[in-house]
């Protein structure tokens, strides 16, 4: 199952915050799709997923400054 | 080299060596013009200020060129990177914003130079000065990082009812 994160207009490291205690509600092997329009998070969130051993399954630039990534929690 | 430019991902300490070396280059190229002093922002913005109000040229030097080409170089940068856009924020971060930046100005104001006057030249001179403020500029950040940055209660995931895609 995937659950929507939406983060647009806020600033960083608000999506990332908001990222861990979102995936903290999720099940093992559900995924968390979240959209952010700050440039930091593009290296924080897939840095973070990293860091937890979070798989990152797509991670895209949907127009200018703002992007989508989907991290699975395991 | 557009690649390098507006796709890859710069480690931040290769990049604060490239800032390094532009901080040291920046001092005699400002000498050169006659301003004797390395980067600044808080004076040259205040000069530019003064000139948009007063409309005294005196007040354009190389420092008030160096913010200038900060904000066209940034805006360069951005643009060429598909990382420019205009964005509007809440009205709260705004108003945060705001009193920051008036914060920032009246911290300047009485450590007699901003962030970079302080922590990029002053400890460069190896002045006592930079690096009591830069000390005093981290712990403020902390503290100030310890007691905003937290989850917001309400803005919890929905779940969606499109199916996975593998």
């Amino acid at each position: 199952m995937k659950q929507v994160l939406e983060t647009d207009g806020l600033v960083c490291p608000f999506p990332l915050v908001e990222a861990k205690d979102a995936i903290s509600g999720l099940e093992i092997g559900n995924e968390l799709v979240i959209n952010f329009d700050c440039t930091q998070a593009t290296e924080a969130i897939p840095q973070w997923a990293a860091e937890n051993g979070y798989p990152v399954t797509h991670f895209d630039r949907v127009t200018d400054a703002s992007w989508t990534i989907t991290v699975q929690k395991a | 080299m557009a690649h390098l430019l507006t796709e890859r991902w710069w480690n931040p300490f290769a990049t604060a060596v490239v800032i390094g070396i532009i901080a040291t280059i920046a001092w005699p190229l400002s000498a050169a013009t006659g301003r004797n002093s390395g980067l600044g922002i808080t004076t040259p913005s205040a000069n530019l200020t003064g000139y948009l109000a007063t409309g005294d040229t005196e007040l354009i030097d190389w420092g008030v060129m160096l913010v200038i080409g900060i904000l066209v170089g940034s805006f360069i940068a951005a643009k060429a990177s598909g990382e420019f856009r205009i964005r509007v924020r809440d009205q709260a971060t705004i108003i945060k914003s705001i009193l920051g930046g008036i914060g920032m100005r009246v911290g300047a104001a009485i450590a007699g130079g901003c962030t970079v006057g302080n922590a990029m030249v002053s400890t460069a001179q190896f002045e006592y000065q930079g690096w009591v403020a830069t000390l005093f500029m981290i712990v403020g950040a902390g503290v100030a990082a310890k007691a905003t940055i937290k989850p917001k209660q309400s803005a919890a995931a929905v779940p969606t009812t499109e199916s996975r895609s593998a």
